[in-house]
This record gives structure tokens, sequence and C-alpha cells, in this order.
């Protein structure tokens, strides 16, 4: 039981390690690059396994609350809004957005669940593709002569890549931190018990439909928080990176990691961000084309024959009282 | 104002959209009916039945006998590649979805998503990332019929799929085999104890809807006279709304959803917004599980528990 | 009446599966559901907690009316149940399976559980406390920290009572909860039914083995297509001829 917190604290331990290793070698550009692209991976995956994880509702338009998030903080940022007052206002946006969509979703089934959540991502990527006075369409944000504000803590400008992927990695830092504490509470075992059945969950005095709208509503603020960091890393948002094949990319990572396993989400992204990368450096361009081809066939195969993940799920043990 | 000068266009248009609609949506309905699975990786079969049909018609119309022959030609590239679609749809079923049948419904959802990311990918790295053209094989006559001007490819594509779609209801209501699919899919348990062997009929059933969703693929091509490794993802989601409109699991209901949707989605282009044309589809898919899960003609019950 | 169900009818797709079937139970009363099977029993049960709404009739409990509340609420206000066919949150431990139970009466929000405030720790505390008491008393000492999945079929149906017993209910609907045990653990499953009405529940149960029924119920009720057709004490149901014909098949 030990084992698993240990192996946690071991892994972050080894990043930081390994980031304050990076800080030496600023001309690793392209390392710090794609960890710092996994680090926002692991976001998104953190929140969106807190719905398919824990709660078991698929969700396969969950892409368009990091759009919702990254757009938010485009066009305030273009406003004049600083990233730390963008960073609240967005989370609110996105997490309204999400569930005023997600409350009348919640009695739905499964299957047409993740349905309908497919169609609130294609819808979403439509507005911002053709509402061209707020979004500026395909061209994306911010417009011409507009700018996303670089983000500033104490009168220290963040505009080195490491400084960005820091940022990135004390927001993950904090966002496994609050998952944990709300897993190892009331609501997330209510949120695991839904997973599990959710007419004796309901049968048990949990009110499975205002939860389950929790579960949706809490995952959004890692998504808004994805996003809107990653606007002002990029400086740029444009309707291409919100696709539904985004989405799918995402349950890809949930599933393979193991859901309801941060640890294995972490690995997920890991494994689907991290690996290509590197096999496209020791293979060549080429295998970046396979990517997508390989990972479709690893979710049929994982489905089969190792459904619970590469790191499955393990229930903590309570320390037992007499 | 409804000016009928363009409301008549719009409509053939609907009605020729809709029957590509009414033909793939019955390969969702009728996997749906037995498993209760919405088939994610359908859509890729509608493309990959679109390239069969190239191949097949590419390779055909190199011989003189077939290029004088429409019909002979038309039956053979339609007969081959329902053939190859329908042995695809099945050999997708015993890999990804079979050994998933015990499991929770997600799971083989989240199969068929891999299957349809892996063909999508298969289909653009082993032909083309560009868009292909399609042979036109006979040409597109204007006919006037009253205020309505109609062409031949959408005669012909209007006519394919009723005629497909009429086959289906006889199949299915006045075959024995077609009696088997329907015992299985009102109860799959009991029609297992009359003796009927269900993974045969599923294997059937997954045959006969892939085969009809190649043939809309290729009436798309001829539609459109074009087609690309990406172009599943649309019409599957359209036609899986038109079987969900119809009554998910209810065979004419996919055609009265499919023929629904593509009078409702030209309209709304041609009325409201042709930039939005994609988004009503969504909607009325959102729209229709939320207030009317059972659809139009379903008379499903809800799961027991 | 502590419950009274009132002329209770459920129709699925026009077939009537209930037909205005009455039943009342006293406090800490013992009350057996039998008939055979398809006689609409378990649908009976689904109406009383919640799952589906009754076409027709009335539902009190405690003086009110519940008829057409949640399941959820039907088990906030004391009524818990168990289900024919095992419905444990399998990959959750046992104590975790049992601390649902404390769902609704836990007093903390996400706040206290994001910042550990002390009302967290102090109801955690107390939620741990209680759900180890309910296992000790169930019969699962020991076992806690194990995944319910790798309980033994008896520990299961024994751990699905627990959760029940979890809801602190005062009253307790068991569908079969003798069902595929052997002679001594249907023994101990008596024992358990026993020790639970002397906590104050009243208990309804569906049970086939006749043993237990006679053996401890202080009435039944004896459903057959879906309508009530005897009621009464053991030893009047034992020589009721309508029960016997429903039992033995003996119609004509």
């Amino acid at each position: 039981m030990l084992k698993k917190a240990k192996l946690l604290e071991i892994f972050f331990i080894v990043i930081i390690a390994l980031a304050a290793y990076l800080l030496h070698l600023k001309q690793e550009f392209y390392l710090v690059h794609i960890l710092s692209l996994a680090g926002i991976y692991v976001l998104l995956a953190l929140g969106l396994n807190m719905v398919i994880g824990y709660t078991g509702l698929l969700d396969l338009g969950f892409i368009a609350f990091y759009a919702i998030g990254a757009y938010s903080a485009a066009l305030l940022s273009s406003k004049g809004f600083s990233f730390w007052a963008i960073l609240p206002i967005s989370i609110l946006i996105t997490c309204a957005f999400r569930f005023l969509l997600g409350k009348p979703l919640m009695r739905l089934r499964g299957d047409y669940l993740a349905i309908v959540t497919l169609g609130f991502g294609e819808i979403t990527r439509l507005i911002l593709n053709n509402w061209d006075a707020l979004t500026n369409g395909p061209k994306g944000l911010p417009r011409v002569g507009e700018t996303i504000r670089p983000i500033t803590l104490f009168s220290f400008h963040l505009n080195s890549e490491i400084s960005y992927f820091y940022l990135i990695l004390f927001f993950v830092a904090a966002s496994i931190f609050a998952i944990r504490r709300i897993e190892r509470s009331k609501i997330g075992r209510a949120f695991v018990a839904i997973r599990e059945d959710e007419i004796a969950a309901e049968a048990m005095g949990i009110n499975t439909s205002y939860i389950k709208l929790l579960s949706f509503t809490i995952s959004a603020v890692f998504a808004a928080l994805a996003g809107v960091i990653y606007a002002h890393w990029i400086g740029f948002v444009s309707p291409e990176s919100f696709s539904f094949w985004e989405s799918v990319f995402l349950v890809c990572m949930v599933v393979l990691g193991g859901m309801g396993n941060i640890l294995g989400i972490i690995f997920g992204v890991i494994l689907l961000v991290g690996l290509p990368e590197f096999l496209r450096i020791t293979l060549g361009g080429e295998f970046v084309l396979y990517r997508m081809l390989l990972f479709g066939l690893l979710m049929v195969i994982m489905t089969i024959l190792r459904p619970q993940g590469i790191i499955p799920e393990k229930r903590r043990a309570l320390e037992l009282k007499d | 104002m409804a000016n009928s000068a363009i409301i008549f266009p719009e409509l053939v248009n609907g009605i020729t959209l809709g029957a590509i609609y009414a033909l793939i949506s019955l390969g969702y309905t009728m996997v749906y009916g037995v498993l209760l699975m919405i088939n994610f990786a359908h859509s890729e079969i509608v493309m990959a039945g679109a390239f069969f049909g190239l191949f097949l018609l590419s390779f055909f119309l190199k011989f003189t006998f077939f290029q004088n022959n429409l019909l002979l030609l038309l039956t053979s590239v339609f007969l081959l590649s329902m053939c190859v679609s329908g042995i695809l749809g099945a050999a997708i079923e015993r890999l990804a979805y079979r050994p998933l049948r015990k499991t929770n419904r997600l799971m083989p959802l989240i199969s068929a998503i891999g299957v349809s990311l892996f063909l999508q990918n298969l289909f653009m790295l082993t032909l083309s990332p560009e868009a292909k053209p399609y042979p036109s094989v006979f040409p597109a006559v204007n006919f006037q019929l009253g205020a309505v001007t109609i062409n031949s490819i959408q005669i012909f594509i209007i006519i394919i799929s009723i005629l497909f779609m009429v086959a289906l209801e006889y199949f299915v209501n006045r075959t024995k085999l077609g009696v088997a699919i329907k015992a299985t899919s009102s109860d799959i348990e009991t029609a297992k104890l009359m003796g009927i062997n269900t993974n045969s009929i599923i294997s059937l059933v997954f045959f006969i809807g892939a085969a009809l969703g190649g043939v809309a693929g290729i009436l798309v091509g001829m539609y459109y006279g074009s087609i690309k490794y990406n172009m599943g993802f649309t019409y599957g989601i359209k036609a899986f709304t038109a079987a969900v409109l119809g009554g998910i699991g209810n065979i004419p209901g996919a055609m009265l959803g499919g023929f629904m949707l593509g009078i409702l989605e030209s309209l709304g282009a041609a009325y409201i917004s042709s930039a939005y044309k994609d988004v009503f589809a969504f909607i009325i898919l959102i729209l229709v599980l939320i207030f009317k899960p059972t659809g139009l003609l379903g008379e499903r019950a809800q799961d027991k528990c | 009446m502590f419950f009274a169900a009132e002329n209770i009818s459920k129709n699925f797709e026009g077939l009537k599966v209930l037909d205005h079937v009455s039943l009342e139970v006293g406090e800490k009363e013992i009350l057996a559901l039998i008939g055979p099977n398809g006689a609409g029993k378990t649908t009976f049960f689904n109406i009383l907690s919640g799952i589906y709404t009754p076409t027709e009739g009335k539902i009190r409990f405690k003086g009110k009316s519940i008829a057409g509340l949640a399941s959820y609420q039907i088990a906030e206000r004391g009524i818990a149940r168990t289900f024919q066919n095992l419905r444990l949150f399998p990959q959750m431990t046992v104590l975790e399976n049992i601390l649902s139970g404390f769902f609704f009466k836990t007093r903390y929000g996400l706040a206290d559980a994001l910042f550990k405030t002390k009302r967290f720790k102090q109801e955690e505390e107390k939620d741990v406390r209680e759900a180890c008491e309910i296992s000790g008393f169930i019969g699962l000492k020991n076992k806690e920290n194990e995944l319910a999945r790798n309980l033994s079929y008896g520990e299961q149906k024994k751990l699905e009572i627990a959760r029940a017993l979890a809801l602190d209910p005062s009253l307790l609907l068991l569908d079969e909860p003798t069902a595929g045990m052997n002679h001594k653990e249907t023994e101990n499953m008596i024992d358990l039914i026993r020790k639970i009405r002397e906590g104050g529940i009243a208990v309804i149960l569906i049970e086939h083995d006749m043993k237990v029924v006679m053996n401890i119920s202080d009435r039944i009720i004896v459903l057959d297509y879906g309508e009530t057709i005897a009621e009464g004490r053991p030893e009047e149901i034992r020589n009721n001829e309508k029960v016997i014909e429903a039992y033995l098949g003996k119609r004509t």
C-alpha cells in the first residue's frame, strides 16, 4: 500500500531532478518543448480520467473544453488581462459551459453520452471555425496586430521554454495533489461507485446525476488550465488543434495508461507523446506518419488483452479504526 | 419567402443525401439491434467501400467490354465491392468486438474507435492523403420534371438506395435467415435457446451492414466525383444521427431518419447558414438523444436492471 | 402504519407485471414475499426502492408518501436494499463498499476534502470507525481492505447487507439473501437477519427456500402472476391450497 505512494514520490523526484539537469542544458530546447507538451497532455488526461477513469463516463468531446479555455485566454489576453487574472476567469467560463452542457446529459446511457459529447466537441470546433467576429475563424487568435501577453511572475517575465516547463510542472504537481485529495474523499469514492454500478450507487443514497455532473464539471478545471497555459506558451490558438481526433488521442492515453490510476495516466501520456518523438529521432521522420495507425491498433489490442491499462487502478487501503 | 427555384434543387439534393444516409444508417441500426453497441468503425467501412469501388471501376474500365456495357459494369462493381466491404465488416466484428462481448459497454466502443483510427490511417498511408477523383461512369444529364430539375446521378443514387432498402426489408421479414436476425435482435439469449447460431447471425448482420455501407461509399464517390481517406467520419455521424432519429434498432426508422436528415440539412444549409451545415445534424442528434431517445419509430423500452 | 404500499400496479409495455398488490410492515417485523418465478417479486422491490415508478398505487413510510421519489431519496429516508444478483462495487474494497452508504450523511464538502480540514479528518475517521463496526457485526472482520470481487460468494452476500446497513435503515429489503448458499451459510444468514431485526430494523425478504421463510418470517405474502394470492402467518400459508397450487402448477 505504501508502495504506490512511494513509487509516485520517486517518480516526481526523478522528474524534478531531470528538470534541474535540463536547466544546465538550456540548448536542449526541443526536449524541453516536448516535455512541456507532455505536461499539457498530462493535465488534460488527468481531467479526462476523472470522467472516464473514476466515474466511468466516456467523454469523446473533452478537447472542446480545452479549446474554450485556450480561446477565452487568447481573447482576454488581447484585451489586456494578465495570466493570473485570466486563469480563474477562464476556468470559471469553461466550467460554466461544461456544467450547462452536461446538465441535460446525465440521464443518458454510457454510449449515448459518448456520442453526444462527440457532437458537442464537433459543434465547438465548427463554431470556432466559422464565427469570425469572435474567433477569427480558421486563421486563429490573436489577430494581426494583437498578441498574447507573456506571463509575468513577481516582475519576472516567463519567456524561455524552460520557464514554461517549470510553470507547467508546477500546475501538473498541483493538479495531482488536488486530484488525490478528491480521490480519497467520499466524493472520489462516489465517482468510483457510480462507475462500478450506477443503480447500486443510487440505492446507497448517492444522487448519481448530481455526482456525475460534479465529476463532469470538475474535470473541466483541468481542461481550462491546460488551455490557458497552452495559449500563453504557444502564443497562438486555432481550431485545427481541437479536432475530434485529439479527443480520441486523449482517450487513448487514459485507456492505455490505466483508467483510474494517476501514475498510469502519466505513463500513458509519456508513451503516446514521448515515445513517438523518441522514435522519430531514432528512426527518422517517416515514423510520425505511422503513429496514429499504431495508436489505433494499440487501442484495440489493449481493450481486448489488458482493459485495465498498463498500470491498473489500485484501491488504497484505509487505516482501520477499531 | 420560400422560393421554389431554390427549394427544389435543395430538396432534390437533400433526398439524394438522405438516401445515402439511410443506406449507411442501416448498418448502425442493425448492429445496435443485435449487440446494443455503436459500431463506430462503420464510417470507415463507407470510406473503404468507396475506395474498393474506385479500384474496381478503374480496373473494369480498362476493358472495352465493360466500357460498352454499363449495366454489367455497375453490377459487377457493386456486387464485388459489397462482398469486400461485407467481409471487412464481419472481420472487424470477429477480431475487435467479439472478444469484448462480455465486458462493459464502453470497451467495445473504445475498441471501435481504435479500429476507426487504424483504418483511416491505413488508407491514408497506403493510398493517398489527398482526395482521389472518382471516374464518372455515365454523364450527368439533367431532367426536368415539372418545376423540379434532377440529374441522372441523383436518380441513380435514389433508385439504388431504395432498391437495397426494399431488398433488406424483404430479406429480414420474409426469409428464414432474416427472421433469425429479428429473433436475435429482440432477445439474444432466447434466440440461442431456440437453436439459432447467434454468432453467425451477428457476423451476418455485420456483413450486410458493411456491404450496404460500402455501396453508400461508392454512391458518395459518384455524387461528388472525389473521395478521401477521412470522408467516413462526417457520413458516419450523420447516418448515426439518422438511425437515432428514426429509432435505433428499427430498420424502417433508419430509412425515415436518413431521408428526414438529408432534407432538413439541405434546407438548413440553404435557408439558415451553409457554414453551419454540419452543425444541424449534431444538434438534431443531441436533441433527439436528450428528449426522445427512442426516436420516431423506436419502441425499445429502457434497459431493465 | 410504519410502512404501507397500497394497490401497487406496474405495467411493462402493456404487460401487467403487478396488479393491485398491497402490503404493510410493522416496526421490527419480518415479512416474507414468496411466489413462483416471474410472480413480480423483484419488480415489487424495484418499486419500493424507487428504481421503477409504479403505474398506480401509493407508498407510505413513517407517515409520508414516498412513491415517485428517486432511488437515492428513498435510501436517505431509511429504506435500504440488496439485489438478487449481487450488485457490489467489485473494484472497491470492502470498507469502501460500506463507506458508500455513509455518503449523504457525511458532513463535508469538496473544499474540506481539498484542504484536508479538521472537519474532513473527523468525519472520515468517524465513518471508517463505523464502517469497521458494521464489518465486524456482519462477520467480515479483517477483510476490510480486500477488494469486494476477491471475496467468496457468501462473503459478497454479507457485504451487500453490510453496505445496506450503512444507510442506517429502519426497513431493509433483502432479495433472496440465501440463494446459492450451503446449509451452514444459510443458518448463519438466518441468525444475521434475526440479529438485524433485534437491532430495530424491519425486514421484507424475497426468498425461495421455504425452510428459511417458515423459520424466520412473522408474516408471509404470496404473489402469483402479479397478484396477491395469500397472506398470513407461516402456519396459515403452509396449508393454503392456493399457495400449494401455485407452486405445484396444478391449475385448471
